[in-house]
Order: structure tokens, then sequence, then C-alpha cells
């Protein structure tokens, strides 16, 4: 999509001199207009200019310069109900693809501000709509609707009022530098679990050592891809339940990993499968790595590593 | 508060002014709008109590096709302005079934800044402007509210400030902005109901309906030379059908005879609005300003009816009219025959004994002083035939139309040229601003009577049966004052005989009487001549250029004012505390709030209590991140101020 000129130009400018997380808002960067809403308020003064001509009713001219006061000074009473405003982008949320992605702000004021809102210029957002705000310090969350995973940057946010009486907009940007990811939405599936050994060792070896190297930890429930070997095949004959032996310790070179090129489907849909795999293998406490084409995740656990898969994931 | 609600309550507080609205202008609009309107009103404050269900649009368009049927029968084409208004009051009625929106509700309220205004083609007082001022400001409340989410009551108090703010300047454009003459004739709305009729038919009235409404105010300078009583000729009637006198066929026709100029100053007349576009001359003149014309008879009239107080300046003159020609004396001596043979035998006695004309008049004072003839506004209506006849030697009993015209019968019976002239008598000096008003109930009736060389005279019958009429106001007559109060019905002229009523009656017709001159005739003479006051005689184009540099001064010292006050504002605590440290000899600036406070309590022992709640409240205002609530606030100030009171005794 190729822009005209002089919309390149604007576009520039304003990513320019709005770059910043946080704004305050004044003469330099407030942008004031009236409205279309003004401009038929305007429409009706004239008309009103014109019976009153005609007519020599200098009641009714009134009214239509009256009107025109107040288009004038609406101007003026927008751009002060801006001015001053401080506005910080504090987070953007990452998410899950479908739910909303939430950009935290929050707002400095000394007065009152009426008609705020916060919506971001690139994505579908709401939230932050036309809120009169009557504390000098609030937290506000504007949601970002987003239908495709990935990663975005936080872009431009567009600061905007109507006050007063609708007839003028008064606005400004935030253009942010924060990056936030959707992840792919989850995909209920079984969670398939391949052991698979790391390069240059080999498994035999390891197989053997297993039972003797690793202090036995505990007992967990089988999940198809493990090895076999460390199945504990005293508690099946006893309870028909496939339990398999943990060690603590260096795993010697064997990981569960996720692996994309085994899960079935388009790469949507493996990537929402491979996405609950994640967050299911998090949950049941396994340590595993995450194998996607040309990009391979070390095997690890705890909620940074669960963060670093969903973000690998979603830029896939 | 819920943005429907809020709509809910708006639009139901619109419903009701657009009522409102319709009936105070249903004398323009008529009853069955009036009605229509009202049960819409009703309509809607029922769904909006949850009584009846939502309309559909399907009802909603039919009750539209409804009223406009309804416009079209009660007003018909004739009455442009009218219907355009009742349509334009129907719509917005039924469109406040309908508003669900936010936005459909903003679409309202800024159609309503042309729908509010359209009062001012029907009226133009004081109380109107006040009227529809006052709604629009509501106006821009509820668009204020319905804009911004917020209750009506708080956004009146936000918009009451800007609507104030714009209001002197939108007077300032009105005075200073150039007047432009019309661009194109438009239909006026009719309005008028009082004023003369333009047929006199007295023998029908059996009850005068008199009304104490302004006919016109009158500036007599004191060198134009008009001395009371003051007839002020409007109609001249000249043909006599047995019972009505007719308007002359002459009365729109030009001025064709000479005439030479009167005395050397104008005088003005501020005339209400009436139902015939005649207006009120002294004698005979010429019109001085633009608007009016002067017809056959010296009289002013208007080119276009006009719906709002107008302004017209007269220069007085004296009409050459020696010789008649005998088209004109015939004219004035014709009467329909068979009819009133008592009357004319009466005419013919009175001529026995007459050489002259003013002899014949004698006569027929002489006559009517010997009968008992009585001044009467509620005067048995007479059916006969034979009219004068019934009324000159049965009932005896009438007012000037009756006078006059049983005068001008009797005259023109013996060859005499008589017209009926109707108009006005009298007006009620107002001592502060030296006019005169003439109401409706100084309406009267008189007999001008043709004399070679001498030309046209006046001769006013009613004189010789009621003198007082003569010199005062209708008003003034204390043998009537009863029959009169009771003519006028409900109105602060019927209790003009309690001294506060009175002084309030006069106090109210002069600010009419000033803003009827001032605002209502400010036209492009008005403003040259304060344009030529203000900027001297040559410069043409300074005033329009004042405009745009005086907003452009005004507009820019106010965001200079802003601007000042958003960056050096301190917050409301700080600035409670500097007001208290005034009252302390210490020296702020070393110390510490805390260390300031406790020496203050040693200082005045008696408010060291306030002094602790007030450091408290302080504390927690500065170096909390909480602010202090309103209340909070208010309990501040209120410390601060018994801290100063127990320091004063001290």
């Amino acid at each position: 999509m190729t822009l005209p000129f002089y919309k390149q130009w604007i576009e520039k400018v304003i990513t320019k001199k709005h770059s910043a997380n946080s704004i305050t808002l004044a003469h330099n960067n407030i942008y004031v207009v009236p409205s279309l809403r003004g401009l038929y308020f305007l429409v009706f003064a004239l008309l009103n200019f014109v019976i009153g001509i005609n007519y020599q009713n200098n009641l009714i001219l009134g009214v239509s310069y009256l009107m025109l006061m107040l288009q004038i000074s609406s101007l003026f009473y927008g751009y002060f109900n801006l001015h001053g405003v401080k506005l910080e982008l504090l987070d953007i949320r990452n998410n899950f693809c479908g739910n909303h992605n939430e950009a935290k702000f929050r707002v400095f004021s000394k007065k009152n501000v009426i008609s705020l809102s916060v919506i971001s210029a690139e994505y579908d957002s709401d939230g932050l709509t036309e809120c009169n705000l009557f504390e000098p310090t609030t937290g506000q969350v504007s949601a970002l609707r987003l239908q495709q995973r990935g990663k975005y940057q936080g872009g431009k946010f567009k600061i905007h009022s109507c006050y007063p009486f609708g007839l003028v907009n008064v606005w400004s940007y935030l253009v942010s530098d924060k990056t936030f990811y959707v992840y792919p939405l989850p995909l209920k599936c079984p969670l398939d679990l391949h052991e698979v050994q790391d390069l240059g060792e080999d498994t035999e070896l390891l197989a053997k050592r297993s039972d003797s190297l690793d202090e036995f930890s505990g007992l967990k429930s089988y999940q198809k891809g493990m090895n076999r070997n460390r199945i504990s095949w005293r508690h099946f004959a006893k309870n028909h339940e496939l339990l398999v032996k943990d060690y603590t310790g260096d795993n010697h070179g064997i990981s569960l990993t996720l692996d994309y090129s085994l899960v079935e489907g388009s790469k949507e849909t493996r990537l929402s499968k491979l996405c609950y795999q994640v967050l299911e293998a998090d949950r049941l406490g396994h340590e595993f790595a995450l194998k996607l084409p040309g990009f391979h995740i070390q095997a690890s656990n705890g909620e940074k590593h669960v963060l670093a898969c969903l973000e690998s994931l979603s830029e896939c | 508060m819920n943005v429907r609600d809020l709509i809910a309550k708006n639009t139901l507080i619109t419903s009701f002014v657009y009522c409102g609205v319709s009936l105070l202008l249903f004398q323009s609009l008529g009853y069955v709008f009036c009605v229509s309107i009202l049960l819409i009103c009703i309509f809607k404050l029922s769904v909006s109590t949850g009584a009846v269900k939502k309309p559909s649009n399907i009802i909603i368009n039919l009750l539209a096709i409804t009223v406009i049927v309804v416009v079209f029968l009660s007003l018909g084409f004739q009455k442009t302005i009218e219907m355009f208004v009742a349509m334009l009051l129907g719509a917005c009625s039924l469109k406040m079934l309908k508003v669900a929106t936010k936005q459909q509700a903003q679409s309202v309220y800024l159609l309503n800044f042309f729908t509010y205004p359209c009062f001012y083609l029907f009226s133009q007082n004081i109380l109107s402007f006040l009227f529809v001022a006052a709604l629009l400001l509501l106006n821009l409340s509820q668009l204020f509210s319905v804009t911004h989410h917020l209750p009506i009551k708080q956004s009146i108090n936000n918009s009451v400030r800007k609507f104030i703010f714009s209001l002197p300047l939108a007077i300032l454009m009105v005075v200073l902005v150039p007047k432009l003459p019309p661009f194109w004739q438009l239909p006026n709305a009719k309005n008028a109901a009082t004023g003369l009729s333009e047929d006199v038919d007295p023998f029908q009235i059996s009850d005068l309906s008199r009304s104490s409404e302004l006919a016109f105010r009158a500036l007599l300078p004191e060198s134009s030379g008009f001395q009371p009583p003051f007839y002020w000729r409007a109609i001249i009637h000249d043909s006599f059908d047995g019972k009505r006198w007719g308007m002359s066929n002459l009365q729109a026709r030009p001025l064709v005879k000479t005439y030479e100029p009167v005395g050397s100053s104008t005088y003005s007349v501020i005339s209400n609005p009436s139902n015939t576009r005649w207006l009120y001359t002294l004698g005979a003149g010429l019109p001085a300003s633009n608007g009016t014309k002067v017809n056959y008879f010296g009289i002013l009239y208007q080119k276009n009816l006009s719906n709002k107080p107008m302004q017209y300046e007269v220069s007085p003159i004296k009409l050459d009219d020696a010789r008649a020609s005998q088209w004109e004396l015939n004219l004035n001596t014709r009467l329909p025959s068979d009819i009133n043979p008592k009357a004319i035998a009466l005419a013919k006695q009175l001529n026995q004994t007459a050489s002259s004309t003013e002899a014949f008049i004698i006569n027929m004072k002489a006559f009517f002083l010997a009968q008992s003839f009585q001044y009467s506004l509620s005067p048995p209506s007479i059916n006969s035939k034979h009219a004068i006849d019934e009324f000159l030697f049965e009932t005896q009993e009438g007012f000037c139309g009756h006078y006059a015209s049983s005068a001008a019968f009797l005259m023109r019976s013996v060859g005499i040229p008589t017209r009926l002239v109707s108009g006005y008598l009298g007006g009620e000096f107002n001592d502060e601003s030296n006019y005169y008003a003439v109401y409706q109930y100084d309406a009267h009736a008189w007999v001008e009577y043709y004399v070679p060389q001498l030309g046209w005279q006046r001769l006013d019958p009613t004189a010789w049966v009621s003198p007082q009429r003569i010199l005062g106001s209708l008003s003034d007559m204390v043998d009537l004052e009863q029959e009169f109060n009771e003519n006028l019905g409900f109105s602060l002229h019927a209790f003009s005989d309690i001294a506060a009523v009175n002084w309030l009656r006069l106090k109210l017709e002069q600010i009419d009487f000033q803003w009827t001159r001032w605002v209502l005739n400010f036209d492009d003479k008005k403003q040259s001549s304060l344009l030529e006051m203000l900027f001297g005689q040559k410069n043409k184009l300074l005033p329009a250029l004042s405009v745009v540099v005086l907003l452009i001064i005004v507009f820019g010292l106010w965001f200079i004012y802003l601007t000042m006050r958003s960056k050096f504002r301190e917050p409301k605590e700080v600035r409670i505390y500097n007001h208290l440290m005034m009252l302390s000899d210490e020296k702020s600036d070393k110390l510490t709030p805390k260390q300031i406070f406790e020496r203050l309590k040693v200082q005045w022992p008696s408010a060291a209590d306030e002094l602790t709640e007030f450091y408290r409240l302080f504390e927690s205002a500065r170096y909390n991140a909480q602010p202090l609530s309103s209340h909070q606030y208010r309990r501040l100030s209120q410390l601060n101020k018994q801290i100063i009171k127990k320091a004063k005794i001290k």
C-alpha cells in the first residue's frame, strides 16, 4: 500500500515527533480542528444568519453570532481540556489470539479531563473511550483486538477528546516502541512429548546410566513418546498403571520435545496445538524443549521458558 | 450514569420544551396542532415511565403523516412560516420518541439551535428573548450531557460558563458587524390579532372589546409643536352603505396633492405589529425613514406587513387642499337612499337656521347636548335598517363610532362633504423616557368635513358627549373606570389604581420601550450613526475591521490567561496554606510546615486543635498520593477561617 506523498510526510513527522512511551500534552503536540458535528453547527449558524438578515431580526442574528462564538471558544476549551495531561504507556500485555491485549496507561492530570479516549491508531481497539477523569492519577486500560498471531509493535496510539459539546476534535499521538505478542489460540489436543536424544550421545548408554547413576526422585504418569526403558513395570503389574521413574540431576542429553514436524494439520493448526501442549506441559510440570522449523528452544521449565516458547510460537 | 438513562431523561425534558414552545405559539400555530404536540409529549412521558411500550417505526411514521395532515388542514398554504415552524416542531417532537443512540440525540440538539430561535419570528419582546436564551442554554447543556455522559446538573454548570463567555462577544458582533440588506423577501408570520378594523360598523357591536395591548409609542420632540389632544389618523372611511363605513379606495393611493412642511423637526413612532399595514400620523406627514410610504390622505403605511415592532420617522406637512375636485366632493356626500328618514329630517331642520357649515355644526352640537346622550363602552346593539335613527332617538347610548357615524350621516345628508377617520386618541406620557404610549383601548373614530378654501377640518362629536375622552387616555376616565376594567380582563392595567402595581407597570413599559427602540430596531441607520460616533465619519472600513481585531485580541488574551493559569496554578491546599501563612510573622522559608505549625500552636493556643487538624489534612494532601475529597477541602477552608478568626481575637 503506497500512501500519497503528503500523507507519507505527515506519517514521518508524527512518528518523529511523538515517539515516546510517555507524553505530556502541550501546545506543540496537540492538534485542534472543528469536528464534523461542529461544521453542522456552523451550517445552522449560517442558516440563522440568513434568516436573521432577511427578516432584519436582530435576535436571530444574535443567536447566529453566539453560535459562531461558541464554536470558536470551543477550540480553546478543547485545547485546555487536554493541555497538561501526562500519559504514560506502562505495558502492553501479551495474550492469546482472540482475547485482547491490554495496553496499560497511567494518566496524570491536575484538573478534570473530559471525554478522553486513547485508542490505537493501527489496531482495532476499545476500552478507554470517552472517559471522564476526575482524579489526578489513574490507571487506564485500552484493549487492542487482534485477529492474527504474531509479534507486534506497540505502534501509534491516538489520544482524542471531543470536549466540549463534540464540536471539536482535539487529539495527539503517542508512538510507542514497546512490542507485544499475540499467541496462537490454544487448540485442545493430546500432549505429545517425544524423548529426543541430544546430538552426539548414545541413547543406549544413557539408558543404562540412568538407572545406576542418578538419584531416583519419584514416579510420573506415562506420556506418549517417553522412553519405555524408564517405565516402572513393577507398578504396572500391581495397579495396571503406567508410571515412569523420574530422576533428578542431569538428564544426560535426553529431553522431552514438542516437535512441530510431528504435529498434524496446517501451519496455524499445528502452532495452536503446540501452544496448547506448551501450556499443558507446563501445567503438569514437565521439562520440555520446543522444536520449530529453523528454531529450537532448549529444554527447560518455569515461567520464563513458557513465555519464550509462546513468543517463538507467535513469531513462527 | 448510564448513557441510555441520560438520553432518556434528556429527551423527555426536550419533549416538554417542544410542548411548551408550541403552547406559547398557539395563536400562530393553531389549537389543533398544539393539542397534537401535547399528545405526543404525553405519549413520550408514558413511554419513559414504562406505561406504554416504545413505539415501532411504523407507528412513528403514521404519527408523522398525521401531524403533516393536521398542519396542512389547520394552517393551510397561506401561512408559510407558521407551517414551516409547525412542521419543524412536529418532526422534532416525533424524533424524541425514537431517539435511542447518542448520535441521534446529538443531531437533535444541534438542530434545536435552529428550531428554538424560530420563536423569535413570532415574538421578540424581552420575555421571549429571555425565554429563548434560557432554552438555548438548556439545549447546550443537554448537548454537553449526552456528548460527555455527565448528569444534566453538572452539564448546566459547565455550559453556563461557556455560554456567558460567548454572549458578550455575540452582542458585540451584532453591534459592530455591518448590517446587510435582506437577500430576498421571505413570507412573514402573521401574529398580531389586534389593530384597527378597516370597516367601521359600530351598531353591530354591543360590547367593544378593549385590549390593553400597546398599539404604538411616539417620541414627540418639543420643537415639533404638537399639542394635545393627539389625534392619530390611520384609516379614512369614505363609503357608507347604511350600516358600515368602508375603507376609502384612496387609502393605498400615492399622495398627489401639493403640500408644505410644518415645523422643523420630525417625530418618531415605534409601532407594534398590527393586522393592517396602516400606520399612525398626526395630521398629515411624509415618511422620513425607509420602509414606509405615504398615501393620498397624508397618512403613512407600511410597504409590507411587519411582524415585529417597527420604528418610523414622520416629517409633518400641511396638505394644500383649499380646492377639491368635484369627484372627491361627490364621493364624500354620497349616501344610500331610503334609510334613516328621521335623521334626514333632523338634519334638514338643523340646516334651516344655519347659514354656514360652522353654524350647522353648532346646531348639531346643541342637539346632542340637549338630548341625554351617554358615552358607554357596552351600548345595546342595533340591528334595524335605520340604525342611526334608532341611535339618535331611542337608545342614545354609544361610543365614538356611534357619534362619529351619526354626525357624518347628518352632515352628508345636507350636502357637507364628510368622511369618517379611525385611529387613536390620546396616550400615556412616560416622564422618564419622554414618550407617549398609546394602547389599543385608545382607538377612536372621528369625522373630517370639507370647507372650501379651508380644506378638510377635524370634528370629534364624541367630545360633545364626553369631553373627558378628549383630554386624556380612556384609562383616565373616572366615570367609566369600572366598565373599562371589566372589559380589560386580567392585566396590570386593571390594577392601575394600586400605586405599586402602576409603578411596576410603568417600569416594565419603559424597559420594553428601550428594548424595542435599541435592540429590535437597531438597523443599519442606527448602526452607522453609532459607528460614526465611535470611529469618526471617514472610516468605512474600520468598524468591520475592528470586529476581527477585537475578536483576535479577546481570544488572544484569554488564551494567554488560561495558559498562565494552568502553568502557575498551585494546588488548592497550598493556596489555603499560603493564605494562612500571611497571617503569621514567622519566616516560613527556613522552616518545614510542621515546625511552623508547632510554633503557631504556641502563638495561638486557643486555635491549637484547629491547627492540628489543619496540618493533618495538609500533610495528607501534600505527601500522600491520595488527593483530598471535596468534603475535606471544604473542611480545610473552614478550619482556615476558624484559625484566622481565633488569631484575630487574640
